[in-house]
């Protein structure tokens, strides 16, 4: 009797057990898995934050514009991936070598796309229309990234995501670099009439790193931004000349003074201007000796800021016994040997999505294109100026960068350049040049304008190819390779050629990079 | 005369392991009871490193009345292991690529005065110099953990003399904190250095509920059924601190840094899981057994978190019948089953997370959240299928188990087939979506295996004893099926290359950059000689043909010795290092280069020699010989071909050597001595680097190499007393 009672006494122990243990419904499990360590939604300012950031700093200022200097000959690649670039070895057509800064596009899309729907009919913001415009002005701009770097590329059915938050196609088609920019302009165009408009709930403020929330400078961005694409398409366009006064119309929109500008200004000791980042991690880049002789050859003052020695010596210019630039194309690969520019040191120096100088050069640009030589002439001036005060930023940039100062800091042997000089040296020096070609003038300008640390290399590696298509080679480069290998686009990213067949297709074995031209500077892919 | 310096020899120590135990155990009437303490106190062959390790664990049983037993184990480790780092910003980085003329040991790690200034052979922005990072930089890992567990059991006979049921309650816990620290000081890529803090507090509750029923029906049949309930709570949290730039040098310390990053984290995981079996056994010579088991976990989506997984196994001595009973097959065993195993994986709504800067060229983190006091929050790179629902396997397996000569020969054979339905993986995605990652049901697997054994008694003496075995494998994998839009399974890797498997190879393959190949296959030099970088596809096949292993034992009066064997046949593997070795100028390979008046590219290829008017190419015979001094720029081009550091790997590996003797064995104390030696011999078509280097996870072990750490031998001796 004894026994069974013990028998019944360990069973029912089981039983209980056993109860509290099945009782366990879908709901139950539900919260066991609740994430209770993330957030599933986000106001759209929280999102557009690093869409400003990333944008700045991974896009415009980042990979593109690192090999971006290399090609253009504002910088001397002179180790590893640079130098391998600058020497036209496997890193230009190498799916590899830009596939961070396409993964970083693309996120920047998605995400930007991402806040237009939750700023649109139907989302939880809608309403926010100023909100909206930021995020279409930046829609824009990285469509028109991916496009001028990439040519032909996933663009519909990219960066977009399905109701869970996961890719709505896992293997996006490629669209037509021409298809892209009808959606740029078509996000300026929406971003223009939204940036009109308010902000109901959640307005932008603080979180829009570029402009504080700005509306009005989110605006002058967008026409200036008009401005840039309408000049980027010039070798497609049947009106020229109606498209030169459109964009003397958006440039009017646009910036004027350089407190409009769109200048990512967040650096400090700690978070750092890109370009400094790379030659602080790699030391990959030299001083370029092609950039030298153009300002040799203008007398220019900025040879005297722009170079440092391996001393960490400002150089004061051709006469200085330590003036050493690389060769381009021709050079060693060895860091610590050749001049670097200044700009390699500009840690805190902003990174322009567009700059004041910019919009002046196009304006100058569109009127020299017009033949009216005497407001072109102005503009012109106005631009140098403005480009040699950004250029002097970036310079006190380096000079005063934290991290460079804790380590013995450069030695600056020459003082700024004024105003007043940089009016005198257009008088003087360019003035001259002009007038003897000013259209050939305007463009050397805008290039030595876009050397420095402001992450315009990007920008004026699009210049040179429109120039190359327009059989305008106004710009000297001198990398002897150039002649059969000028990269005329950047290789799509390996995330994409090893992940995506449509994508591994247009790839190939990446050699299209040196011989196909993208759609706006006359070839078809 | 310059010096010649083996800076690899100088910097790498040799390693030393000690180990003490001291155990009591002791056996009652109604219980039993044991102690023991252990110590294991290692120095690694990198300078710094090293492992302590101290457990205890305490155990005991007793038996309460007839029907009523219970009992306790508990274990408490407590260890702290401190390493440096490896891969790609590995301290032996800044070891193996030193020039020869560098006297790495000699000349000093930093400048003078400054300590945190580094000094070496080549720039430190990237890498900081071996010295200086075993001076400067640490990264240690403390754990403590406790686990253990209780049970009471209840058993009958039930009134019977052939029945008997036990039911069993257990009730266990693990529960460990580990904490991950990694320093880089002061100075570190001629920045300010920077230090994180992980502590992982996990605690997993497991119930077990069992109830065993034994049921001998009559002498030839026995009848067991077993039914329980298992469920296990697990509970993980996660907290991180970081902080960098240290606002001066000489204090490497969190509460020195000026940017500061934390995160938190709590999970949790519950698995609740029904199971029963049920056997059979007819003399000692048929047997059948069938098991089923209900999962439910809580880590998957809703409505997908049930799955049940049957099995069922047979197995017939047939030796035991008795007209098959003789004198050479004196054993001999057919077994045949097929199990169903389901899996669930970890899946949670999509979610927003802080976005992380670095990676790339950058050396250290250029960005860090919050700006200023701006955070932003976007959707994380990688995301969960909704409808994620649970792997399965299903495998058959059939083999035979034989026994000749009363045990002078065994020989057993296993052929299975294993089927993975709805594998649930981490599929890469093509960035041009946004996203990184899906974690989904990714494609269908299979396996094929073959395993022979073959084990041999020739000597079986009182004072002469000698075994030896042969284990043979063969392990083939294939993809059948990927899911829409999914295109490979990548296993690990960089961007390139990459260990991943496919349709339409046996992998895992090495995927990456290629030699450029005309139409017919041929590789294409250019006009340096020089190999040039061609598509990215499958360079290699990691699946060896086959393993063979060999042990053997020789005892003779009390001398025990015995040896361990391997033998891989077949497949590759990328090494990074030995590519690397050759670009940097510091391998052999590349200084024997160097001398020659010319040498060639090594591979069979052509050139191109004229192009017709449509584009087309005619090639001859590569003859381009390539100068000597030409070399850094031919080896800085094989640099950017992944496929020209694939390598060869068979290898024939002298495992360990041991030799044991009792010295004392009297009044119930017994004394054991012996010595071994581990990874002594090596024949590999794999020159300079151990075979078996590898780095990553368990998916690229043998396939994919980039500054690992160096194989090891180890030499060793142990003393056993027991009383």
């Amino acid at each position: 009797m004894k026994r069974i009672i013990n028998l019944a006494k360990g069973l029912l122990v089981a039983l209980v057990i056993s109860a509290t243990m099945v009782s366990c419904s879908e709901n139950v499990m539900d919260t066991i898995n609740q994430d209770t360590n993330h957030t599933k939604s986000v106001q759209a300012k929280y999102i557009l934050a690093d869409v400003i950031t990333s944008t700045a700093f991974n896009v415009v200022g980042g990979d593109f514009n690192t090999y971006a200097s290399s090609y253009v000959e504002h910088e001397v690649g002179t180790d590893n991936q640079l130098y391998r670039a600058e020497h036209r070895d496997n890193e230009p057509s190498a799916a590899s070598t830009f596939n961070n800064v396409w993964g970083s596009s693309y996120a920047a899309l998605k995400n930007a796309r991402i806040a237009i729907d939750k700023c649109s009919a139907g989302g939880p913001q809608d309403g926010n229309q100023v909100t909206k415009g930021i995020a279409e002005v930046l829609a824009a701009y990285n469509s028109a990234v991916i496009a001028d770097m990439f040519g032909d590329a996933p663009y519909s059915e990219a960066a977009v995501i399905n109701a869970v938050g996961g890719p709505k196609f896992m293997n996006p088609k490629i669209d037509s670099q021409k298809d892209i920019y009808v959606g740029v302009m078509k996000y300026l165009n929406d971003a223009i009439v939204d940036l009109k408009g308010t902000d109901a709930v959640g307005a932008i403020g603080s979180y829009d790193l570029l402009y504080g929330g700005n509306k009005a400078s989110w605006l002058k961005l967008a026409y200036g931004l008009k401005a840039r694409y309408t000049m980027r398409l010039m070798k497609q366009s049947t009106k020229v000349n109606a498209d030169m006064q459109t964009v003397l119309d958006n440039v009017a929109l646009s910036f004027t003074s350089a407190n409009d500008q769109a200048a990512f200004s967040i650096y400090d000791a700690s978070n750092l201007n890109p370009l400094f980042d790379f030659q602080w991690s790699r030391d990959g880049l030299a001083a370029s000796k092609s950039m030298s002789e153009k300002l040799i050859e203008r007398n220019d003052p900025r040879l005297r800021r722009v170079f440092v020695d391996a001393n960490w010596n400002q150089i004061t210019g051709a006469a200085d016994k330590a003036f050493f630039m690389a060769p381009n194309g021709t050079n060693d690969e060895a860091k610590y040997y050749y001049n670097t520019s200044i700009f390699v040191f500009s840690q805190t120096a902003p990174t322009m999505l567009m700059s004041y100088h910019e919009v002046l050069f196009l304006k100058a640009e569109a009127l020299a294109r017009l033949g009216s030589t005497a407001l072109a002439q102005d503009a012109l001036k106005n631009a140098v100026v403005a480009a040699i005060a950004n250029t002097e930023v970036n310079v006190k940039a380096a000079i005063d960068a934290p991290t460079v100062v804790s380590n013995g800091g450069l030695s600056e042997t020459t003082a700024a350049i004024t105003p007043v000089e940089a009016g005198t040296y257009f008088d003087t020096n360019v003035l001259p040049l002009f007038t003897a070609n000013p259209l050939k003038e305007v463009m050397n300008q805008k290039y030595l304008a876009f050397f420095g640390a402001s992450g315009e290399s990007t920008e004026c590696f699009s210049d040179i190819r429109r120039m190359k298509a327009l059989n305008e080679n106004f710009v000297t480069l001198n990398n002897p390779l150039n002649a059969t290998k000028f990269p005329l686009r950047c290789p799509y990213g390996s995330d994409d050629t090893t992940n995506n067949p449509n994508v591994k297709t247009a790839f190939g074995d990446g050699t299209y990079v040196y011989s196909e031209k993208v759609w706006w500077a006359g070839g078809t892919r | 005369m310059p010096h010649v310096y083996n800076n690899a020899d100088d910097f790498f120590n040799t390693g030393r392991t000690l180990n003490n135990s001291f155990n009591i155990a002791q056996g009652f009437d109604k219980g039993d009871y044991s102690f023991s303490l252990g110590n294991t106190t290692t120095t690694g062959i990198v300078p710094t490193t090293g492992m302590d390790r101290y457990n205890a664990k305490l155990s005991a049983n007793a038996k309460l009345s007839e029907n009523w037993s219970t009992g306790f184990s508990g274990n408490f480790i407590v260890s702290n292991i401190k390493k440096q780092s490896s891969a790609n910003n590995g301290i032996v980085a800044t070891v193996y690529p030193a020039p020869p003329s560098y006297d790495l040991a000699g000349i000093p790690s930093y400048y003078k005065g400054d300590p945190t200034k580094q000094n070496t052979y080549r720039s430190t922005s990237g890498f900081d110099g071996a010295y200086w990072a075993a001076d400067n930089n640490s990264f240690s890992e403390d754990l403590q953990r406790f686990f253990g567990n209780f049970y009471l059991k209840y058993s009958t006979k039930l009134n019977s003399t052939n029945q008997k049921l036990d039911i069993k309650f257990q009730l266990g816990d693990d529960s460990y904190t580990t904490k991950y620290s990694d320093l880089w000081g002061y100075g570190h890529s001629n920045a300010k250095g920077e230090v994180s803090h992980s502590v992982y507090k996990i605690n997993e509750m497991n119930s077990l509920l069992t109830a065993a029923y034994n049921w001998k029906i009559s002498t030839d049949l026995t009848f067991d059924a077993l039914i329980g309930n298992e469920f296990v709570q697990k509970r993980t949290d996660y907290t991180y601190a970081y902080g960098k730039d240290f606002n001066f040098s000489g204090w490497n310390h969190i509460d020195n840094a000026s940017v500061f990053q934390s995160s938190d984290s709590y999970i949790r995981k519950r698995t609740i899981g029904t199971f029963g079996n049920l056997s059979l056994a007819y003399k000692s010579m048929l047997y059948l057994n069938a098991t089923g088991r209900n999962d439910v976990v809580s880590s998957m989506p809703r409505d997908n978190r049930t799955f049940f997984y049957p099995s069922v196994s047979l197995g017939w001595i047939f030796t035991e019948v008795a007209s098959l009973k003789n004198d050479f097959l004196t054993y001999g065993k057919i077994r045949a089953s097929y199990a169903e195993v389901g899996q669930a994986g970890d899946y949670y709504d999509t979610y927003y997370t802080t976005p992380v800067y670095g990676g790339g060229f950058s050396s250290g983190t250029p960005i860090t959240y919050p700006i200023g006091t701006v955070n932003s929050y976007t959707l994380n790179s990688t995301v969960y299928d909704p409808n994620l629902k649970p792997q399965n396997t299903k495998s058959y397996e059939f083999g035979a188990d034989l026994t000749f000569l009363k045990g002078l020969v065994t020989l057993s054979y296993t052929y299975s087939r294993q089927n993975v339905k709805d594998q649930i993986f981490s599929v890469p995605l093509a960035s041009s979506t946004g996203s990184a990652s899906l974690i989904t049901n990714g494609g269908s697997i299979h396996t094929n295996s073959h395993e022979v054994t073959l084990g041999l008694n020739p000597i079986n003496k009182t004072n002469i004893k000698w075994d030896l075995a042969f284990n043979f494998s063969k392990i083939d994998n294939y993809v059948d099926a990927l899911a829409p839009g999914v295109n490979s399974i990548f296993l690990g890797g960089f961007v390139e290359p990459q260990v991943r498997a496919g349709i339409g190879a046996k992998f895992p393959v090495l995927y990456g950059v290629s030699y450029l190949r005309n139409p017919a296959g041929q590789i294409v030099v250019d006009a340096k000689g020089f190999p040039q970088a061609g598509v990215e596809q499958v360079i290699g096949t990691v699946s060896p043909d086959f393993r063979l292993g060999f042990n053997t034992t020789l005892e003779v009066y009390k001398f025990r010795l015995s040896a361990v064997l391997d033998w891989k046949q077949g497949g590759q593997m990328y090494s990074g290092t030995m590519g690397l070795l050759d670009y940097y100028g510091i391998s052999q390979n590349s200084a024997d280069t160097r001398k020659l008046t010319d040498f060639m590219f090594n591979e069979p290829a052509v050139k191109v020699v004229s192009t017709d008017a449509n584009g087309v190419n005619t090639y001859a015979p590569n003859d381009i010989k390539i100068k000597g001094s030409d070399a850094q720029a031919y080896f800085a081009s094989m640099n950017n071909i992944s496929e020209s550091m694939i390598y060869d790997n068979s290898f024939i590996k002298l495992r360990e050597i041991a030799l044991a003797y009792p010295i004392y064995v009297k009044n119930g104390i017994s004394i054991n001595a012996n010595i071994f030696a581990r990874n002594l011999l090596l024949w590999s078509t794999f020159k300079g680097l151990d075979p078996e280097a590898s780095q990553g996870n368990n998916n690229m072990a043998g396939a994919f190499e980039r500054f690992s750490m160096p194989g090891t031998s180890s030499f060793g001796m142990g003393l056993n007393v027991k009383f």
